[in-house]
């Protein structure tokens, strides 16, 4: 690192590099059988510099890699946008600390293999016809960014995650459903996972007829998702920034329902994003953005900041699109670690014997598909159940629902439960309870 | 290198070893706007050993290669620690083979500099985005992967093979109030940076879509006959119906085999579907694929009956069924899965005018297509649409979704017409576990057809 940083500030008036080391193991079951266990080393570079007041990239995964790899970058920097931002000055090597659970590493193969199992043996005691597939994984990674302006930092981190896909093949009928668990500690999250699909699928044994109406509407942490996208663009620093975010002039006024409380939190060992930097080497801490309604900050990284004279979050994390998750051969944008909304007051139980009409969102299609800078949400319930009188009466199917995000929660919120779950989706990173808006249209296609 | 690897599978214990090393670089090139927001090259080096111990598989992959000897006792020891499963490969004849994919000497989209590429798409973005007073923004963006591969392995194939792949896609985003619309056009080569230059021409007509978009109706919820534009057949052909052709799929999966059983009728006769990386030239092809087995064409629908899948040959072997060569890998950092390639349905006796005849209250869709497929069932949203009445083209229509099942919806097809037109840009993703693998370089392909009674979600 130190070699290409030399190199790279021979002609460069900024230079920083990123590297990651990491190994990943998975135990990978299909069909409900274990057929594989793999391992994932990885050692990849980043290089970014500035020149001539032009920002310039490139990144290798090649380990020997140097001198060519500094010509790509400052090529790059020729035709590179305006460099609107100045690197970190921190140095701190955090090591094997808070982010690195040496129950993870240490983790047998045989573990892993008889986690896999469990997962299987719960959901198939209930459910022996549904089609299995599983992967219990642990990793290992090594973060490093050195820059010119004297910033070196350093840590390391575990990831223990469990992946569940079951799908079940009805008469003219399926019903899928693929969710990940991912988080810094060794925890028996996998096994709840698999107890969570069985709740899932004891809902899918009868089809409940729905009408297109108003009625409650319950978003499931799973069924946050379709919502997290929209949210998100509404916080993204590089929208506002740019004025294209809808809460770019709304800071310290009443944006939702005062029982909304939203965070970015990097701190917490039970969310999978946790790190003590980004990916640009700033300092990561927990950031409040909405606090009893009220708008108090967004996400930045170092240049959609330097453009509002702000500092950064810490959140340039390296991940190239919404549907990508972290690539070294991306630059870092403003990316949340993990969206915390605070939970509420009432049970799962209690708020489902609340509703008189209604129906749980718990998996959507077509998340992300609506106009996402509007805030606005369109999603087709790949997952969902009908609530009538407090009870749930089965399966929901051909349902769409739709709104703007800011919009139910400033009106709409009816409750929110105690428990909540850390999702780890292909958008991001998020921890929130089940959360129910009343009268929402939902339509029955 | 290659006396490294065979070396390296020489000394090996395993019933079965594969080695895969890999040196690629990636060229992107994207204007939002008439912001430059990458350009850049980046280098993707690494490689995998695959073993196969007593029926059960281990992998790894790695970006230091020189200790290639301890990654295939790792790939070993993953093996065995794995216990004793089922696999078993399909015989196929080793191979030992160079290929180069045939580029034009002259425009070798690899010599282009980077400066060329940025200042062409610097100008597509412009041209774009002076097409009209409505246009308020562009989105367009270039990317060129190219790659050597040295592939051997334990019975004895040696291959290397490399080739570019370049594609682009420019987007028109246009506004009207509160109503924002967006077109879409894509392109790509293989063989010649010109196939990128003369994209310019497809520039003009997105102006006149975006005006006729933002004028257009929101769609009407209900059920309609359905002529599908080439493209958007495609995208329907490759995400509600290739995906459940792959071998993988299927083959642990009882429940799902029974509803694709060989023989069974799926569609009306003269409708064909197929899939071969053995096309020249299109961006799914290929000689060999990442398991070495050479290229072919597989008919998956043959005059309306089920006649095939796309196999590894784990999947070839588990099913008793011939190898086609659609394991493919999008690279070094995951174990080859039965994948498509070209995918098409081929093409029928029905000119578009003929299609039209006959439809009393139908629609036109055309373009675009993001969408999602869960087994059998799809949804996917379309650029745009134009109502039929009484076999004639009628208004605009904006806001487009298609649902259905795919099994129904290959039944109603009833009109295949003469005009195949192949995607030259786009990937396909496919998730093993948690791990999503995009983009892989494929192709989409048919004629417009005809579907009955297709329903269109709407307010």
């Amino acid at each position: 690192m130190e070699r290409i940083l030399e190199l790279a500030k021979k002609k460069a008036d900024q230079a920083e590099v990123f590297r990651i080391e990491k190994r990943s193991e998975p135990a990978c079951f299909f069909g409900g059988k274990l057929t594989a266990l793999e391992t994932e080393e990885m050692l990849a570079t980043g290089l970014r510099v500035v020149v001539n007041g032009k920002l310039g990239f490139s990144s290798t995964t090649h380990p020997d890699e140097g001198e060519s790899l500094v010509l790509r970058a400052l090529e790059s920097a020729e035709f590179g946008p305006n460099a609107d931002l100045e690197f970190p000055s921190a140095v701190r090597h955090f090591g094997a600390g808070k982010f690195y659970d040496p129950a993870v590493i240490d983790l047998s193969s045989e573990k892993q293999i008889e986690i896999g199992e469990e997962m299987i043996e719960i959901v198939q005691s209930s459910f022996p016809d549904v089609n299995l597939e599983v992967e219990v994984t642990k990793e290992a990674q090594r973060v490093s960014i050195m820059n010119s302006h004297g910033g070196d930092v350093s840590y390391e981190r575990s990831l223990f995650q469990a992946f569940l896909n079951v799908l079940w093949i009805l008469e003219s009928d399926r019903a899928e459903l693929e969710h990940t668990y991912t988080s810094i500690k060794l925890t028996n999250g996998p096994q709840q996972m698999a107890h969570d699909a069985v709740w899932r699928f004891n809902h899918c044994r009868r089809v409940a007829p729905i009408e297109t109406k108003k009625m409650t509407v319950i978003f499931t942490s799973l069924g946050f998702r379709g919502l997290f996208v929209p949210l998100f663009y509404g916080f993204n620093g590089d929208l506002v920034a740019r004025k294209l975010s809808l809460l770019s002039d709304k800071l310290n006024q009443h944006i939702v329902d005062p029982r909304i409380v939203l965070a970015d939190d990097p701190t917490n060992e039970r969310y999978p994003g946790s790190c003590p930097v980004d990916d640009e080497g700033v300092l990561t801490n927990k950031n409040i953005l909405i606090d009893k309604g009220i708008l108090k900050s967004f996400i930045f990284d170092l240049r959609s900041s330097h453009r509002l004279g702000l500092k950064s979050s810490g959140n340039g994390f390296k991940k190239s699109s919404l549907y990508t998750g972290f690539s070294v051969d991306a630059q870092p944008n403003p990316t949340p670690s993990t969206f915390v909304i605070e939970p509420g007051t009432i049970s799962r139980d209690e708020l489902i014997a609340s509703v008189k009409e209604g129906i749980i969102v718990d998996d959507t299609m077509g998340a992300g598909q609506g106009n996402n800078l509007n805030g606005e949400f369109s999603m087709n319930v790949a997952l969902g159940y009908k609530i009538e009188n407090g009870q749930i009466v089965g399966r929901v199917k051909d349902v769409m629902v739709a709104g703007n995000v800011f919009e139910i929660f400033q009106h709409n919120l009816r409750n929110m439960t105690q428990e909540t779950w850390p999702e780890d989706t292909l958008f991001g990173r998020y921890c929130v309870p089940w959360i129910a808006f009343d009268d929402m249209p939902v339509s029955a296609t | 290198m290659k006396a490294l690897v065979k070396s390296a599978i020489a000394k090996s214990k395993a019933d079965f070893i594969e080695i895969r090393l890999e040196d690629g670089n990636l060229v992107e090139v994207a204007y939002s706007g008439k912001d430059l927001k990458k350009a850049q090259e980046t280098r993707d080096y690494g490689g995998y050993v695959r073993a196969l111990v007593d029926g059960s598989w281990g992998f790894i992959s790695f970006n230091r290669s020189e200790n290639l000897q301890d990654y295939v006792q790792k790939a070993e020891e993953n093996a065995r620690a794995a216990g004793r499963g089922n696999v078993a490969l399909a015989p196929v004849n080793p191979v030992t083979d160079v290929v180069s994919s045939a580029v034009d000497a002259a425009n070798d989209p690899r010599r282009v500099p980077l400066e060329e590429k940025v200042r062409l798409f610097g100008h597509f973005s412009s041209t774009v985005l002076n097409l009209n007073k409505k246009i308020i923004s562009a989105s367009v963006g270039y990317r060129q992967s190219d790659r050597k591969i040295v592939y051997a392995n334990s019975e004895g194939t040696l291959l290397e093979m490399n080739g570019v792949w370049g594609a682009g896609g420019i987007s028109a985003i246009g506004r009207d109030g509160n109503i924002v619309q967006s077109v879409h056009t894509g392109f790509g080569t293989r063989t010649s940076w010109q196939d990128i230059v003369d994209a310019e021409q497809q520039i003009e007509s997105l102006g006149r879509q975006v005006l006729d978009l933002l004028s257009a109706e929101p769609a009407r919820g209900g059920r309609y006959t359905v002529i599908l534009d080439p493209k958007l057949a495609g995208v329907f052909i490759h995400e509600a119906f290739g995906h459940l052709s792959e071998a993988d799929n299927v083959s642990d999966n009882p429940k799902l085999l029974s509803q694709m059983v060989l023989g069974t009728r799926f569609a009306q006769d003269h409708f064909n579907v197929l899939d071969g990386g053995a096309l020249e030239n299109e961006r799914g092809s290929y000689a060999y694929d990442d398991e070495g087995v050479p290229s072919t064409l597989t008919h998956l629908i043959k005059d309306g009956l089920l006649t095939g899948r796309l196999h590894s040959r784990e999947t070839a072997a588990a099913m008793g069924e011939p190898v086609t060569g659609n394991a493919r890998t999008i690279g070094y950092r995951f174990s080859p899965i039965c994948r498509m390639s070209n995918t098409f349905i081929g093409a029928g006796p029905h000119s578009f005018e003929k299609m039209l005849e006959g439809v009393d209250n139908g629609l036109y869709v055309s373009g675009g297509g993001s969408g999602n497929t869960s087994k059998g069932l799809f949804t996917f949203s379309a650029e745009k649409a134009r109502s039929i009445k009484k076999g004639k083209l009628g208004e605009w229509i904006r806001d487009i979704v298609l649902t259905g099942n795919v099994f129904q919806t290959l039944k109603d097809i009833d009109m295949v017409g003469d005009d195949l037109v192949r995607s030259k840009s786009g990937g396909c993703g496919k998730s093993v576990g948690a791990r999503m693998q995009y983009p892989l370089c494929v192709s989409m392909g048919s004629p417009h057809i005809r579907i009955q009674n297709v329903l269109i979600g709407g307010r």
